[in-house]
């Protein structure tokens, strides 16, 4: 079988060999042309014309026999006799059933409404790093075929998740999505659906979690507001969840360890604000210490919130061995963020086994916002005390009184009083 | 200075020194010891101390070291390592430039800036098929001087891989990549080619624009580093290294993140923060539509509460705000936040800043009067903007172009404006900026000498915390100070242009003298 990759890097593969390098660029450019056009037939001198538009025409038509010479060896030392073939002086043909192409399929696929399956066949941009410096037809044809490929790409991912989304299944929506991020981190049409389909799926707080994210990344990468649509819906999700406060009944145990330790830094006199933002900030990640960040920007989280800030921390900073992460603990953090939550141990008991798995001896908690922590992360960070004992972790945090937060000065009084 | 362990005092005579601390005070001496200036005065000074040695200044002019107070530092190194499109005034001349950039190979993309399609006389830019023609082996990215769009060849188009859903691409009339990419796309582009250059590509011109700088007489910089145009690593570099350099080099990190300002241990956040863009874009924000544009008004890049939002937290954390607006409408946002904040939690010398106010309204000079606000302005535009064909005229209708860069009343309000060159942009050079100021074309714009001056010295100094030792030629203060051949306050303001930097003096120390100064 002659295989052809060309969505992400571009291999040549005969017979599960890889010939890529066997070919000169402009050979293997010429292939990659003539199978992507899929033409019945093409005109040598259309050919030459494009490859060596630099040449005379005598000149253009001796490199493209050239080349297509170089295709025919490298077939034909696996036995595949015939694959371009030759017709009277001016016409040449390629036998695209004995060439199997992923460019091809996708197009097939989508043509077929088999979404999921063309989306699993990119792997990167159409002929990526694939450049030919001197054939600028080539090249004027690669990017638009490679813009056609990712906005056909856009398509299917927004598709398929709204295929998983209308059926529940928000976590292999969210991955089709997040897989359009990676490509495009600052799309903010991705954003909306993200956040609209967790909020459609009753999971408010990842939508909010969303939201501040990428308020952020517009903010730094762009130095903009979100759109309109992103704001309203926003507005819309926040106006819903504004009192949704989920009481907590559960007592503080405070049981707090020689490894344990909680630093407040209250703040009863706003001029002492900076001092205190300083001494958070002097707290330093390095290999024996993973530090989290949360509560960094303003506002009340709704419940859960700081939690999915904990974890977006941990998924980025977070040492870990990488295929435990990928295995293991990548589908915890999605099943968290995409699952209607039901039941707090069992949630907080996956959470941490996120921290049970990570490699770093010390763990802290920066808290820039304490007062704006919701209770159920409050709760999780009481139980993750409680519970996790190989590590010395540390909260450290800004707590302006001027807020009310019960649960907060519950938890502050428990482990004070241990 | 010091000699042999040994304190070194010396004295300068026989010059017109303007201290810049009252409109008519001159002195002909001053001494200076170490560092510091012990004595200012007449020649009485020289018998009251021992000097090392004297400067006979025959009747030149000294003046306070100048401040540029809003400049790109590392982007205007990176001039070193970029083709400046500056002279450019056809695609020949793009096309020579380009050929004839030595080294192409040693860098991962070859940057071109500064390209504007108001100074070709095609009037337009090139394409990408027509840069290919030139250069196809190398990538080659030229940032336009608008800063908003970029243009590229096939190789760095092949090699930034650009989202095409980042809406920022160009086609031409056969739907082919023009190669001409705008906002996100090019922002998207800028970032990757920054991360591309290493640390010493970045600063390899750091030498060659502090050592011209200094030739202007240039003692303090003001740099505006990071954000969206930029690279988070450019602050970083200009902390690791302003030591290095033999002036001083002040930071303004364009970020809203707080806490990395406060990890870095900075007293001050902005510079740049975009609440609006700029007229050659046709983002700055305005309340009337651009003249070529029509029912555009710009673009506002935060809404009220985002802004306040932030501007409340560093204010909480003390820290000093400079905000960029440009448009009379992003100016009057600016002000309603800062309004409401010190409204909510006031506070005396906050001295925060904003950076350009190009087309202010006049109920916007009385209130950042009001406010205490800062103005950060860039008199050069009024030099090369302002001709016919150029960026003034070609954006904004006749009643706009009346009211740009209004030096005269602002500065009759009494509000303090720090004079900046806005290099890479344009030129690092504080007497042009003087010139400007003083030769507006708009007559009821214009300040008198003494005032611009002000906006480059003791302004400057004011807008960072840093006039009680800089700024001024006063015993106790930093012995920063330039001999220049003229006096500025004399001379025919078309001349202000023409003044010659003899000698730049840093911390006592001369760092700069003219080869035909004696």
């Amino acid at each position: 079988m002659i295989r052809l990759s060309l969505l992400g890097e571009s291999w040549l593969i005969i017979d599960e060999v890889n010939v890529t390098t066997k070919l000169s660029k402009k050979s293997l450019g010429l292939l990659i042309y003539m199978v992507c056009k899929n033409q019945k037939m093409y005109y040598r001198e259309a050919l030459a014309s494009l490859f060596w538009s630099d040449y005379t025409k005598e000149s253009a038509l001796n490199n493209l026999r050239h080349s297509l010479w170089q295709i025919r060896k490298q077939c034909k030392f696996f036995k595949y006799e015939d694959v371009v073939k030759s017709e009277g002086k001016h016409i040449v043909r390629l036998d695209n059933n004995k060439i199997k192409c992923d460019y091809l399929d996708y197009l097939k696929m989508i043509k077929k409404d088999d979404l999921i399956k063309a989306s699993d066949l990119l792997k990167g941009d159409f002929l990526e790093d694939f450049y030919i410096p001197d054939v600028p037809e080539f090249s004027d044809w690669v990017f638009l075929e490679r813009e056609n490929i990712q906005l056909k790409y856009f398509d299917i991912c927004y598709r398929v998740a709204e295929r998983f989304a209308s059926n529940d299944n928000l976590s292999e929506a969210t991955r089709a999505l997040n897989s359009l991020i990676k490509i495009d981190p600052l799309n903010e049409e991705v954003y909306y659906k993200l956040i609209k389909y967790h909020y459609m799926s009753g999971n408010k707080v990842a939508a909010i979690n969303t939201y501040r994210k990428i308020k952020k990344i517009l903010r730094d990468e762009l130095s903009i507001t979100p759109s309109t649509e992103l704001q309203d819906l926003f507005k819309e999700i926040q106006n819903e969840t504004d009192h949704q406060i989920i009481p907590s009944s559960v007592k503080f145990t405070g049981m707090i360890t020689s490894k344990q330790q909680i630093e407040i830094y209250s703040l009863t006199d706003k001029s002492e604000i900076k001092k205190h933002y300083k001494l958070l900030s002097e707290y330093d990640n390095n290999s024996e210490c993973l530090i989290l960040d949360i509560c960094e920007t303003p506002g009340k989280r709704v419940s859960y919130e700081g939690l999915f800030e904990i974890l977006d921390e941990i998924q980025q900073k977070g040492k870990y061995n990488s295929d435990v992460f990928i295995n293991k603990l990548e589908p915890i953090i999605s099943s968290v963020k995409n699952e209607t939550i039901s039941n707090d141990i069992f949630l907080f008991g996956q959470c941490k086994t996120l921290f049970k798995e990570e490699l770093s001896n010390n763990l802290i908690f920066r808290v820039w916002g304490m007062h704006f922590l919701d209770h159920k992360t409050i709760d999780f960070m009481s139980y993750v005390f409680r519970k996790e004992k190989n590590k010395e972790i540390k909260i450290v945090g800004i707590y302006d009184t001027s807020w009310t937060n019960e649960r907060l000065d519950d938890f502050i009084k428990a482990f004070s009083e241990t | 200075m010091t000699i042999g362990g040994k304190s070194y005092m010396y004295g300068l005579i026989n010059g017109e020194i303007i201290p810049v601390t009252g409109r008519d005070t001159r002195f002909s001496s001053m001494i200076v010891d170490e560092d510091k200036i012990i004595a200012i005065g007449g020649v009485e000074l020289l018998k009251q101390y021992e000097l090392e040695s004297i400067i006979d200044l025959k009747g030149k002019t000294v003046v306070p070291g100048f401040y540029d107070s809003h400049l790109h530092l590392v982007s205007t190194f990176m001039n070193e390592v970029a083709i400046n499109f500056d002279d450019a005034t056809s695609f020949e001349d793009v096309y020579d430039m380009i050929r004839s950039f030595p080294n192409k190979k040693d860098y991962p993309i070859i940057f071109g800036k500064r390209l504007s399609e108001f100074s070709l006389k095609e009037k337009r830019l090139p394409t990408r098929k027509e840069l290919d023609e030139v250069v196809k082996d190398y990538p080659l990215m030229i940032n336009s001087i608008e800063f908003h769009t970029i243009l590229v060849n096939s190789a760095a188009m092949n090699l930034l891989k650009i989202p095409f859903t980042s809406e920022g691409f160009e086609k031409d009339e056969q739907g082919l990549f023009t190669g001409r990419i705008r906002n996100r796309g090019a922002f998207i582009a800028l970032k990757k080619a920054y991360a591309l250059l290493g640390e010493t590509s970045h600063l390899k011109g750091a030498d060659k624009v502090i050592n011209s700088a200094i030739r202007k007489g240039v003692t303090t910089l003001v740099t505006v580093e990071g954000g969206p145009l930029f690279h988070d690593k450019h602050p970083e570099m200009i902390l690791k290294h302003s030591q290095d350099f033999d002036i001083d080099v002040t930071l303004f990190y364009s970020t809203t993140d707080i806490k990395k300002v406060i990890q870095l241990n900075l007293p001050r956040i902005g510079g740049d923060i975009f609440v609006d863009g700029s007229f050659r874009s046709h983002n700055a924000a305005l309340f009337e539509p651009y003249k070529d544009s029509p029912g555009d008004l710009g673009k506002l890049f935060f809404s009220y509460s985002e802004l306040f939002e932030f501007v409340t937290h560093a204010h909480d954390l003390e820290l000093q705000i400079s905000l960029h607006a440009v448009g009379p409408r992003a100016i009057e946002l600016v002000l309603d936040v800062f309004e409401d904040v010190l409204k909510n939690k006031p506070q005396k010398d906050h001295r925060y800043r904003i950076e350009h106010f190009e087309l202010p309204l006049p109920r916007h000079i009385k209130r950042a009067k009001e406010l205490g606000v800062v103005l950060a302005m860039h008199p050069t535009y009024e030099y090369f903007f302002r001709e016919e064909g150029m960026m003034y005229h070609t954006r904004l209708n006749d009643e706009m172009r009346k009211s740009t860069n209004p030096f005269k009343s602002i500065v009759d309000e009494g509000i303090v404006v720090a004079g900046c060159s806005d290099s890479d942009s344009m030129p690092i050079d504080p007497m042009l900026g003087i010139h400007s100021a003083v030769n507006h074309s708009n007559k009821a714009s214009r300040v008198d000498p003494y005032e611009a001056l002000k906006m480059f010295t003791i302004n400057g100094a004011y807008g960072v915390f840093e006039d009680h030792v800089k700024g001024t030629l006063e015993t106790g203060k930093i012995a920063d100070f330039c001999i220049l051949d003229k006096n500025p306050l004399k001379v025919d303001a078309k001349d202000l242009k023409m003044i010659k930097v003899f000698a730049t003096y840093k911390n006592g120390k001369c760092i700069y003298k003219d080869h035909s100064y004696d």
